[in-house]
């Protein structure tokens, strides 16, 4: 018979930081892990991607594709378009933007997000009012559209990109925000660092944000998706990324006039967006479900 | 229920008018100068003067504010200017453009409600069967892929390896075709672009149907109707499926938006007559006029679908209360 030694901390395997409570339960979605492993496999893949490239994802060789895309080869792993560019490279290199846009312009409209939503949420009354009628203004606008607009009026850039879908993207987040506020408002740690004079601003950045930041980072995890989509869509239109530099859209823009025969053009651009798209939904799924504290119980 | 009407809709002009105000300022801010659209640039360059001229004809030497109020006070006369880039009126260029897209749109819809929802009827009631796993399937497929990239797909597969539907357009050039030839000509041409149109938002649906069937198959009402002693397809179909059609339909007025915005991307891929293509073509051209009314009419669009929704769900869940 073993003792319980009441002096001695108890041996469980369950975590103890927060952290660790999060990937003990996040690891149970065996999904989200898989899609954690692909996505940090493609993050390697954009960094290192000037290292890994094979051929620079940008020089012509005419003489190799004889005016129409090659098919792949041992020396061209995804073929080559019309002009003899190395497919592998430049889906390398637009693996590079589809990151960068998905992390930067949901970055943008959290922090959006966040500065509304906590404002709304502390501040109430007629501020509330109006911020919140801004957001739903914003709901209702055509996106989309102006998005285009947005950014054909100004030099189609990349960052013009990130800059407007970040704009365009903080309602979520400060209505998740605002609500979680409204509810944490009325609890009772609250009412005690009022009583004790907590300060505002040391209010809102200790107390109210860290204890209702975990739908936001859900809500930014399956952003970060929907944000890859859009940028896809818009240098598939021709309004993203500039040629002669690479996205996955503006790839399959390239691919548009080759379908009939050029499979691997277009094809190979699509299984990575979509392949990527899935992962993001999956990690954002497995953590919804490793922080929400309801679901912590169920071992 | 009729009062709650009227707020509504007007609650709708002031929205509008901010949606308004915020388009305008974003192409007045623009860089560039406006001026440019209304000279021919094939012709010899014109003179600081005649760009003068032309810039007080055109009122572009008035600030901003006042060019707005200008715009304002001919949209309440019904009169949205001219197309800088085809020089017709912009009511006229809209007009013909959308039937077009509220064919393109309206069958798109049509054929989504009447494939999902009994997709994802089934794949709850019938839930881990191999029919379930297929929807689910499909349906995360529908959710990830991105719609022009499906597009592409089904032309490369359907319009050029198979030929079994045109492409490009909406009828069958130089066919001069009238009656039922005309219609199944055009029914022709719709196959592809519903399909393009429709595919995520099915997607999208049949889950949310799946899952809110699922949800009140657990209710204690269902059980209580099985426990009476109902057929199986009742307690479905007239207890459980009416109560899970709540959450489809709100989904259903909120995704109208998507409607208008896949328009943009089907269109312009398939070449498709209709306002999508006609705003894309006209932002390209710097086109303002008609990029204001497009933007205009989108947003008219998604404020009526956000309206059309509540006035579903209070159709489909009589608890709804007005206040």
């Amino acid at each position: 018979m073993t003792e319980l030694k009441l002096d001695e901390p108890l041996k469980s395997k369950y975590p103890k930081t927060q952290l660790g409570i999060t990937w003990y339960m996040f690891r149970r979605h065996k999904l989200a892990v898989f899609s954690l492993g692909m996505l940090l496999f493609l993050f390697l893949a954009a960094i290192f991607a000037e290292q890994l490239m094979p051929y620079d994802p940008i020089k012509l060789d005419p003489v190799y594709a004889k005016g129409r895309p090659q098919p792949p080869t041992n020396e061209h792993w995804f073929g080559t378009d019309d002009l003899g560019r190395d497919l592998f490279s430049r889906a390398l290199s637009g693996a590079r933007v589809s990151l960068a846009v998905g992390f930067i312009s949901v970055g943008i409209s959290t922090l959006i997000g966040l500065v509304i939503g906590s404002m709304a949420g502390f501040v109430g009354g007629w501020v509330d009012n109006i911020l919140m009628r801004l957001a739903d203004i914003f709901l209702s606008l055509p996106t989309f559209y102006l998005i285009i607009t947005v950014n054909s009026m100004f030099k189609p850039s990349i960052f013009n990109v990130m800059i407007v879908i970040g704009i365009f993207g903080w309602m979520g987040v400060s209505r998740l925000l605002r609500g979680e506020f409204l509810h944490l408002k009325n609890t009772e740690f609250i009412t005690a660092a009022r009583a004790i004079g907590v300060p505002n601003m040391r209010m809102i950045l200790k107390h109210l944000i860290p204890n209702s930041i975990a739908p936001v980072i859900v809500n930014a995890t399956m952003g970060i998706p929907s944000a890859i989509l859009l940028e896809s869509a818009l240098s598939f239109l021709g309004l993203g990324i500039q040629p002669p530099a690479a996205s996955w859209g503006s790839m399959l823009q390239d691919a548009k006039q080759w379908l009939h025969f050029a499979w691997w053009m277009w094809v190979i651009p699509g299984v990575l967006i979509s392949l990527t798209v899935i992962a993001f939904n999956f990690v954002g799924d497995g953590l919804r479900d490793a922080l929400d504290p309801l679901e912590r119980g169920r071992g | 229920m009729i009062r709650y009407l009227i707020r509504r809709l007007l609650q709708m002009i002031p929205l509008l008018f901010v949606i308004s105000l915020i388009s305008f300022m974003i192409a007045a801010f623009a860089p560039g100068d406006p001026v440019y659209q209304y000279v021919n640039p094939t012709k010899k360059p014109p003179t600081q003067e005649e760009l003068d001229i032309i810039r007080h004809r055109y009122g572009l030497d008035r600030p901003v504010h006042v060019r707005y109020l200008f715009w304002l006070r001919d949209i309440f006369k019904g009169d949205w200017g001219f197309s800088t880039r085809s020089k017709t009126a912009v009511t006229t260029e809209v007009l013909s453009r959308l039937p077009n897209t509220i064919l393109l749109s309206g069958v798109s819809l049509l054929f989504a409600i009447v494939v999902a929802i009994p997709l994802g009827v089934l794949s709850a009631v019938k839930r881990y069967s191999i029919l379930d796993y297929i929807t689910t399937f499909i349906a995360f497929v529908g959710i990830s892929v991105p719609s022009f990239w499906f597009a592409l797909l089904i032309v490369a597969v359907f319009a050029n390896k198979l030929g079994w539907f045109p492409s490009v357009g909406m009828s069958s050039a130089g066919a001069n075709l009238t009656g039922m030839a005309k219609f199944f000509d055009v029914a022709n041409h719709l196959v592809l672009p519903v399909a393009a149109l429709s595919f995520s938002e099915l997607a999208y649906w049949i889950r949310y149907q799946r899952a809110s069937l699922l949800e009140n198959l657990n209710q204690d009402f269902v059980r209580t109707a099985r426990a009476k002693g109902l057929k199986e397809n009742t307690v479905i179909w007239r207890h459980a499926f009416r109560n899970s059609l709540v959450t489809t339909v709100t989904l259903i007025g909120l995704s109208l938006p998507w409607l208008v915005n896949g328009s943009y991307i089907t269109e312009s891929i398939f070449g498709w007559p209709g306002m999508g293509r006609l705003g894309i073509t006209s932002i390209m051209s710097r086109d303002y006029p008609v990029v204001m009314a497009v933007t205009m009419l989108s947003a008219l669009l998604v404020i009526s679908g956000n309206l059309l929704s509540d006035i579903m769900y209070a159709i489909v869940d009589p608890r709804t209360r007005f206040d």
